[in-house]
Protein backbone atom coordinates (compact mmCIF):
# COMPACT_ATOMS: atom_id res chain seq x y z
CA UNK A 1 0.00 0.00 0.00
CA UNK A 2 0.78 4.01 -0.39
CA UNK A 3 2.09 5.40 3.02
CA UNK A 4 -1.01 8.17 2.45
CA UNK A 5 -3.32 5.22 3.02
CA UNK A 6 -2.13 4.73 6.32
CA UNK A 7 -3.24 7.63 7.29
CA UNK A 8 -6.85 6.93 5.65
CA UNK A 9 -6.45 3.33 7.69
CA UNK A 10 -5.91 5.23 10.71
CA UNK A 11 -9.16 7.25 10.22
CA UNK A 12 -11.24 5.00 9.52
CA UNK A 13 -9.89 3.28 12.96
CA UNK A 14 -10.38 6.71 14.97
CA UNK A 15 -13.80 6.94 13.58
CA UNK A 16 -14.74 3.02 14.48
CA UNK A 17 -13.25 2.93 17.98
CA UNK A 18 -15.66 6.23 19.14
CA UNK A 19 -18.38 4.12 19.06
CA UNK A 20 -16.80 1.07 20.40
CA UNK A 21 -13.85 2.45 22.60
CA UNK A 22 -13.56 6.44 23.20
CA UNK A 23 -10.04 6.10 25.04
CA UNK A 24 -8.92 4.15 21.79
CA UNK A 25 -10.40 6.58 19.22
CA UNK A 26 -8.55 9.84 21.40
CA UNK A 27 -5.10 7.62 21.26
CA UNK A 28 -5.26 7.26 18.10
CA UNK A 29 -6.36 10.47 17.33
CA UNK A 30 -3.70 11.95 19.50
CA UNK A 31 -0.93 9.95 17.13
CA UNK A 32 -2.76 11.30 14.21
CA UNK A 33 -1.85 14.72 15.38
CA UNK A 34 1.57 13.77 16.40
CA UNK A 35 2.21 12.46 12.91
CA UNK A 36 0.90 15.54 11.39
CA UNK A 37 3.22 18.00 14.14
CA UNK A 38 6.58 16.00 13.45
CA UNK A 39 8.73 17.62 11.48
CA UNK A 40 11.66 14.55 9.99
CA UNK A 41 15.02 15.10 11.56
CA UNK A 42 17.21 12.50 9.98
CA UNK A 43 16.54 10.55 7.05
CA UNK A 44 16.34 7.06 8.98
CA UNK A 45 13.26 7.73 11.19
CA UNK A 46 10.60 7.80 8.36
CA UNK A 47 10.71 3.65 8.69
CA UNK A 48 10.59 3.62 12.47
CA UNK A 49 7.29 5.60 12.35
CA UNK A 50 5.41 3.53 9.84
CA UNK A 51 6.50 0.57 11.64
CA UNK A 52 4.90 2.27 14.78
CA UNK A 53 1.92 3.07 12.34
CA UNK A 54 1.65 -0.50 10.80
CA UNK A 55 1.51 -1.61 14.30
CA UNK A 56 -0.90 0.49 15.94
CA UNK A 57 -3.18 -0.13 13.22
CA UNK A 58 -2.73 -3.78 13.27
CA UNK A 59 -3.28 -3.69 17.19
CA UNK A 60 -6.21 -1.50 17.09
CA UNK A 61 -7.77 -3.36 14.42
CA UNK A 62 -7.22 -6.76 16.58
CA UNK A 63 -8.64 -4.85 19.52
CA UNK A 64 -11.89 -3.68 17.87
CA UNK A 65 -12.88 -7.13 15.79
CA UNK A 66 -12.51 -8.43 19.40
CA UNK A 67 -14.64 -5.20 21.27
CA UNK A 68 -16.81 -5.39 18.83
CA UNK A 69 -18.51 -9.58 19.41
CA UNK A 70 -21.86 -8.79 21.38
CA UNK A 71 -21.08 -11.16 24.37
CA UNK A 72 -18.09 -11.43 27.35
CA UNK A 73 -18.11 -14.89 26.51
CA UNK A 74 -17.53 -14.44 22.39
CA UNK A 75 -14.64 -12.34 23.28
CA UNK A 76 -12.73 -14.48 25.69
CA UNK A 77 -12.88 -17.12 22.76
CA UNK A 78 -10.89 -14.90 20.77
CA UNK A 79 -8.35 -14.03 23.54
CA UNK A 80 -7.81 -18.28 23.99
CA UNK A 81 -7.44 -17.88 20.39
CA UNK A 82 -4.29 -16.43 21.10
CA UNK A 83 -1.11 -17.55 21.89
CA UNK A 84 -0.23 -16.50 25.87
CA UNK A 85 2.29 -13.95 24.88
CA UNK A 86 -0.47 -12.23 22.71
CA UNK A 87 -3.24 -12.47 25.02
CA UNK A 88 -0.98 -10.79 27.33
CA UNK A 89 -0.50 -7.97 25.35
CA UNK A 90 -4.02 -7.69 23.74
CA UNK A 91 -5.84 -8.01 26.58
CA UNK A 92 -3.80 -6.73 29.18
CA UNK A 93 -0.92 -4.42 28.24
CA UNK A 94 -2.56 -2.75 24.91
CA UNK A 95 -5.71 -1.85 26.54
CA UNK A 96 -3.98 -0.06 29.74
CA UNK A 97 -2.00 2.00 27.37
CA UNK A 98 -4.34 3.52 25.61
CA UNK A 99 -6.52 4.00 29.06
CA UNK A 100 -3.71 5.30 30.65
CA UNK A 101 -2.68 8.45 30.19
CA UNK A 102 0.48 8.27 28.82
CA UNK A 103 2.77 11.08 30.06
CA UNK A 104 5.88 9.55 28.14
CA UNK A 105 3.77 10.18 24.76
CA UNK A 106 6.00 13.18 23.97
CA UNK A 107 9.40 11.22 24.64
CA UNK A 108 8.08 9.26 21.80
CA UNK A 109 8.94 12.03 19.12
CA UNK A 110 12.22 12.53 20.40
CA UNK A 111 13.13 8.74 19.85
CA UNK A 112 11.33 8.34 16.93
CA UNK A 113 12.79 10.73 15.62
CA UNK A 114 16.35 11.21 16.86
CA UNK A 115 19.33 8.57 16.66
CA UNK A 116 18.50 7.38 20.34
CA UNK A 117 15.92 5.00 18.65
CA UNK A 118 18.58 3.85 16.40
CA UNK A 119 19.12 0.78 14.00
CA UNK A 120 21.77 -0.76 16.25
CA UNK A 121 19.89 -1.37 19.00
CA UNK A 122 16.95 -2.49 16.36
CA UNK A 123 19.57 -4.66 15.38
CA UNK A 124 20.68 -6.08 18.90
CA UNK A 125 16.68 -6.82 19.82
CA UNK A 126 16.21 -8.93 16.64
CA UNK A 127 19.66 -10.90 17.32
CA UNK A 128 17.59 -11.50 21.09
CA UNK A 129 14.39 -12.35 19.62
CA UNK A 130 15.96 -14.99 16.45
CA UNK A 131 18.07 -16.63 19.53
CA UNK A 132 14.94 -17.18 21.79
CA UNK A 133 12.58 -18.70 18.90
CA UNK A 134 15.81 -20.94 17.81
CA UNK A 135 15.37 -22.25 21.45
CA UNK A 136 11.67 -22.84 21.59
CA UNK A 137 10.83 -19.59 23.37
CA UNK A 138 8.59 -17.26 21.72
CA UNK A 139 8.40 -13.55 22.02
CA UNK A 140 6.26 -10.00 21.18
CA UNK A 141 8.02 -7.12 20.35
CA UNK A 142 5.97 -3.46 20.25
CA UNK A 143 7.20 -0.01 19.59
CA UNK A 144 4.18 0.72 22.08
CA UNK A 145 5.96 -1.70 25.38
CA UNK A 146 9.54 0.09 23.82
CA UNK A 147 8.29 3.58 23.99
CA UNK A 148 6.46 3.89 27.07
CA UNK A 149 6.53 0.73 29.18
CA UNK A 150 10.81 0.40 29.43
CA UNK A 151 10.02 -3.39 27.32
CA UNK A 152 12.31 -4.03 24.72
CA UNK A 153 11.16 -7.93 24.07
CA UNK A 154 8.18 -9.61 25.66
CA UNK A 155 9.31 -12.91 26.48
CA UNK A 156 7.81 -16.04 27.02
CA UNK A 157 8.65 -20.13 26.96
CA UNK A 158 6.94 -22.08 29.40
CA UNK A 159 5.70 -19.49 31.67
CA UNK A 160 4.00 -16.60 31.96
CA UNK A 161 5.02 -13.95 29.90
CA UNK A 162 8.24 -11.58 31.19
CA UNK A 163 9.23 -8.40 29.96
CA UNK A 164 13.07 -7.29 28.93
CA UNK A 165 14.51 -4.50 29.23
CA UNK A 166 18.74 -4.19 27.09
CA UNK A 167 20.86 -2.15 27.91
CA UNK A 168 24.70 -2.20 27.01
CA UNK A 169 27.28 -2.03 29.74
CA UNK A 170 28.56 1.80 29.61
CA UNK A 171 24.94 1.94 31.02
CA UNK A 172 25.00 -0.43 33.67
CA UNK A 173 26.00 2.60 36.22
CA UNK A 174 23.49 4.50 35.41
CA UNK A 175 21.23 3.00 38.60
CA UNK A 176 18.89 6.14 38.56
CA UNK A 177 18.30 4.10 34.55
CA UNK A 178 17.48 1.08 36.34
CA UNK A 179 15.39 2.84 38.86
CA UNK A 180 13.18 4.50 36.67
CA UNK A 181 12.61 1.33 34.58
CA UNK A 182 11.46 -0.58 37.70
CA UNK A 183 8.98 2.59 38.56
CA UNK A 184 7.63 2.87 34.61
CA UNK A 185 7.17 -1.71 34.97
CA UNK A 186 5.58 -1.30 38.12
CA UNK A 187 2.99 2.13 37.00
CA UNK A 188 1.82 -0.37 34.42
CA UNK A 189 1.62 -3.09 36.98
CA UNK A 190 3.86 -5.38 34.73
CA UNK A 191 4.17 -8.39 36.76
CA UNK A 192 7.60 -9.68 36.10
CA UNK A 193 10.32 -7.71 34.76
CA UNK A 194 14.36 -8.36 34.05
CA UNK A 195 17.13 -5.42 32.89
CA UNK A 196 19.68 -6.86 31.27
CA UNK A 197 22.69 -5.25 30.58
CA UNK A 198 25.73 -6.17 28.12
CA UNK A 199 29.14 -5.58 27.32
CA UNK A 200 29.04 -5.21 23.40
CA UNK A 201 32.33 -6.66 23.04
CA UNK A 202 31.98 -9.76 24.41
CA UNK A 203 31.48 -12.38 21.82
CA UNK A 204 28.93 -14.20 23.19
CA UNK A 205 26.75 -11.49 24.74
CA UNK A 206 23.58 -12.32 22.40
CA UNK A 207 23.90 -16.02 23.79
CA UNK A 208 23.97 -15.05 27.35
CA UNK A 209 22.04 -12.91 27.12
CA UNK A 210 18.83 -14.78 26.20
CA UNK A 211 20.21 -17.43 28.66
CA UNK A 212 19.03 -15.25 31.27
CA UNK A 213 15.71 -14.16 29.70
CA UNK A 214 14.87 -17.63 29.07
CA UNK A 215 15.93 -19.22 32.60
CA UNK A 216 13.81 -16.14 34.43
CA UNK A 217 10.97 -16.41 31.62
CA UNK A 218 10.68 -20.03 33.48
CA UNK A 219 11.47 -19.35 36.78
CA UNK A 220 11.24 -15.70 38.08
CA UNK A 221 8.36 -15.36 40.54
CA UNK A 222 5.66 -13.11 40.40
CA UNK A 223 5.61 -9.44 41.25
CA UNK A 224 9.48 -9.77 40.72
CA UNK A 225 11.38 -7.55 39.20
CA UNK A 226 15.36 -8.41 38.51
CA UNK A 227 18.80 -7.12 36.93
CA UNK A 228 21.34 -8.50 35.51
CA UNK A 229 24.86 -7.48 34.28
CA UNK B 1 2.66 -4.29 -4.42
CA UNK B 2 6.00 -2.53 -5.66
CA UNK B 3 9.25 -3.48 -3.16
CA UNK B 4 12.59 -1.56 -2.05
CA UNK B 5 15.24 -3.19 -3.60
CA UNK B 6 17.90 -4.20 -0.92
CA UNK B 7 19.80 -7.24 -0.41
CA UNK B 8 18.72 -9.66 1.81
CA UNK B 9 19.06 -13.30 2.05
CA UNK B 10 15.70 -15.40 1.70
CA UNK B 11 13.92 -12.69 0.34
CA UNK B 12 12.51 -14.58 -2.57
CA UNK B 13 10.77 -17.24 -0.02
CA UNK B 14 9.56 -14.75 2.40
CA UNK B 15 7.79 -12.67 -0.19
CA UNK B 16 6.13 -15.26 -1.88
CA UNK B 17 4.65 -16.75 2.54
CA UNK B 18 3.98 -12.98 2.52
CA UNK B 19 2.17 -13.08 -0.84
CA UNK B 20 0.42 -16.77 -0.20
CA UNK B 21 -0.99 -15.30 3.21
CA UNK B 22 -2.30 -12.54 1.56
CA UNK B 23 -3.85 -14.75 -1.37
CA UNK B 24 -5.32 -16.98 1.15
CA UNK B 25 -6.75 -14.33 2.99
CA UNK B 26 -8.30 -13.03 -0.03
CA UNK B 27 -9.50 -16.28 -0.87
CA UNK B 28 -11.10 -16.49 2.40
CA UNK B 29 -12.98 -13.66 2.35
CA UNK B 30 -14.12 -14.81 -1.41
CA UNK B 31 -15.50 -17.82 0.26
CA UNK B 32 -16.57 -17.30 3.93
CA UNK B 33 -18.24 -14.03 4.27
CA UNK B 34 -20.94 -15.65 6.31
CA UNK B 35 -18.63 -16.09 8.60
CA UNK B 36 -17.19 -12.41 8.47
CA UNK B 37 -16.17 -11.82 12.32
CA UNK B 38 -13.75 -15.23 12.39
CA UNK B 39 -11.90 -14.42 9.60
CA UNK B 40 -11.44 -10.88 9.72
CA UNK B 41 -10.16 -11.62 13.15
CA UNK B 42 -7.76 -14.50 12.00
CA UNK B 43 -6.75 -12.32 9.31
CA UNK B 44 -5.88 -9.30 11.77
CA UNK B 45 -4.00 -11.67 14.30
CA UNK B 46 -2.30 -13.86 10.83
CA UNK B 47 -1.08 -9.47 10.20
CA UNK B 48 0.24 -8.98 13.29
CA UNK B 49 2.26 -12.54 13.48
CA UNK B 50 3.99 -11.85 10.11
CA UNK B 51 4.49 -8.45 10.49
CA UNK B 52 6.83 -9.76 13.80
CA UNK B 53 7.71 -12.57 11.52
CA UNK B 54 8.95 -10.08 8.70
CA UNK B 55 10.22 -7.86 11.78
CA UNK B 56 12.45 -10.98 12.84
CA UNK B 57 13.90 -11.36 9.44
CA UNK B 58 14.47 -7.76 8.25
CA UNK B 59 14.43 -5.73 11.55
CA UNK B 60 12.66 -2.20 10.71
CA UNK B 61 13.13 -2.67 6.93
CA UNK B 62 10.17 -4.73 6.95
CA UNK B 63 8.18 -2.05 6.65
CA UNK B 64 9.25 -2.13 2.92
CA UNK B 65 6.84 -4.89 2.72
CA UNK B 66 3.70 -3.39 3.54
CA UNK B 67 4.56 -0.18 2.08
CA UNK B 68 5.84 0.98 -1.07
CA UNK B 69 6.64 4.70 -0.58
CA UNK B 70 8.65 4.68 2.76
CA UNK B 71 11.25 7.15 1.84
CA UNK B 72 7.96 9.66 0.16
CA UNK B 73 6.91 12.79 1.38
CA UNK B 74 4.16 11.24 3.53
CA UNK B 75 5.26 12.49 6.54
CA UNK B 76 6.08 16.01 5.25
CA UNK B 77 2.24 16.13 3.74
CA UNK B 78 0.65 14.05 6.19
CA UNK B 79 -1.90 17.06 7.55
CA UNK B 80 -2.23 18.85 4.25
CA UNK B 81 -5.78 17.84 3.40
CA UNK B 82 -6.89 18.85 6.44
CA UNK B 83 -8.05 22.87 7.44
CA UNK B 84 -4.94 23.82 10.00
CA UNK B 85 -6.76 25.90 12.99
CA UNK B 86 -5.17 25.31 15.67
CA UNK B 87 -6.17 28.67 17.97
CA UNK B 88 -4.99 26.84 20.75
CA UNK B 89 -1.81 26.30 19.75
CA UNK B 90 -1.50 29.91 18.19
CA UNK B 91 -2.67 31.27 21.65
CA UNK B 92 0.35 29.60 23.10
CA UNK B 93 3.08 30.33 20.47
CA UNK B 94 2.18 33.62 21.01
CA UNK B 95 2.37 33.13 24.88
CA UNK B 96 5.79 31.70 24.74
CA UNK B 97 7.60 34.38 22.65
CA UNK B 98 5.69 37.32 24.35
CA UNK B 99 7.99 39.40 27.47
CA UNK B 100 5.69 37.61 30.26
CA UNK B 101 8.45 36.49 33.05
CA UNK B 102 6.80 32.88 32.63
CA UNK B 103 7.57 32.69 29.20
CA UNK B 104 10.99 34.21 29.75
CA UNK B 105 11.79 31.78 32.18
CA UNK B 106 10.49 28.60 29.96
CA UNK B 107 12.65 29.81 26.92
CA UNK B 108 15.68 30.42 29.28
CA UNK B 109 15.29 26.89 30.30
CA UNK B 110 14.56 25.58 26.50
CA UNK B 111 18.42 27.04 25.26
CA UNK B 112 18.71 25.88 22.31
CA UNK B 113 15.76 23.44 21.91
CA UNK B 114 13.39 24.56 19.51
CA UNK B 115 10.71 26.87 21.15
CA UNK B 116 7.87 25.55 18.33
CA UNK B 117 8.52 22.27 18.82
CA UNK B 118 7.60 22.98 22.43
CA UNK B 119 4.27 24.53 21.88
CA UNK B 120 3.46 21.43 19.87
CA UNK B 121 4.06 19.73 22.80
CA UNK B 122 2.57 21.92 25.17
CA UNK B 123 -0.80 22.07 23.03
CA UNK B 124 -0.86 18.21 23.13
CA UNK B 125 -0.02 18.36 27.08
CA UNK B 126 -2.38 20.36 27.77
CA UNK B 127 -4.74 17.87 26.08
CA UNK B 128 -4.30 15.54 29.09
CA UNK B 129 -7.30 15.49 31.64
CA UNK B 130 -5.73 13.97 34.69
CA UNK B 131 -3.97 17.54 36.65
CA UNK B 132 -0.97 15.20 37.98
CA UNK B 133 -0.26 13.78 34.86
CA UNK B 134 -0.47 16.91 32.98
CA UNK B 135 2.14 18.50 35.59
CA UNK B 136 4.46 15.69 34.98
CA UNK B 137 4.14 15.60 31.03
CA UNK B 138 4.92 19.37 30.78
CA UNK B 139 7.47 18.59 33.81
CA UNK B 140 9.37 16.74 31.20
CA UNK B 141 8.99 18.54 28.36
CA UNK B 142 10.88 21.34 30.11
CA UNK B 143 13.62 18.72 31.22
CA UNK B 144 16.65 18.64 29.07
CA UNK B 145 16.92 15.19 28.83
CA UNK B 146 14.22 12.96 29.21
CA UNK B 147 14.56 10.74 31.72
CA UNK B 148 17.32 12.80 33.82
CA UNK B 149 17.65 13.19 37.77
CA UNK B 150 20.28 15.31 37.23
CA UNK B 151 18.19 18.67 36.69
CA UNK B 152 16.81 20.33 39.88
CA UNK B 153 13.84 18.85 40.00
CA UNK B 154 12.06 21.25 42.50
CA UNK B 155 12.59 23.49 39.78
CA UNK B 156 11.32 22.24 37.14
CA UNK B 157 7.97 21.18 38.61
CA UNK B 158 7.58 24.74 40.09
CA UNK B 159 8.57 26.29 36.53
CA UNK B 160 5.68 23.82 34.89
CA UNK B 161 2.97 24.87 37.16
CA UNK B 162 3.38 28.28 37.00
CA UNK B 163 3.37 27.82 33.05
CA UNK B 164 0.50 25.48 33.64
CA UNK B 165 -0.89 27.97 35.56
CA UNK B 166 -0.58 31.11 33.56
CA UNK B 167 -1.87 28.85 30.64
CA UNK B 168 -4.87 28.45 32.60
CA UNK B 169 -5.51 31.75 32.40
CA UNK B 170 -5.02 32.70 28.59
CA UNK B 171 -6.76 29.53 27.12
Amino acid sequence: MQAKEIKEKLKSLIEQASSIDQNLARRLDEINRWVKNIKPGSLTAKPFVIAFLLEVITDSTIWLIVKSLPSEEEQKTKFEQMTPIERYWYAYLFPRWFNASDSKFYIWKQKLMAGEFNQLDDDIIKLIAQDIVSREGSFWQRYIADLSMATDLIVSRNNEPLCIQVTSLSEEFNYQKYQAWQNTLRSWEIERGLFLSYNPKDADFVNQLVNVALYNSDYLSGGKYLKFS
Amino acid sequence: MKFREFDIPNLDSSLNTYLLITASMANKRETHRCDNQVDTFSEALATARQMQQSWLTYGVDFVNFYVEDVDGDWLETWGNDEILDNSRLDAIKEFLVSNDSVAVKVREDLGERSLFDFAVNLEESWRISETDDRLSAVRNLLDSEANSVDTDDVKLLDLANILLVKLAEIL
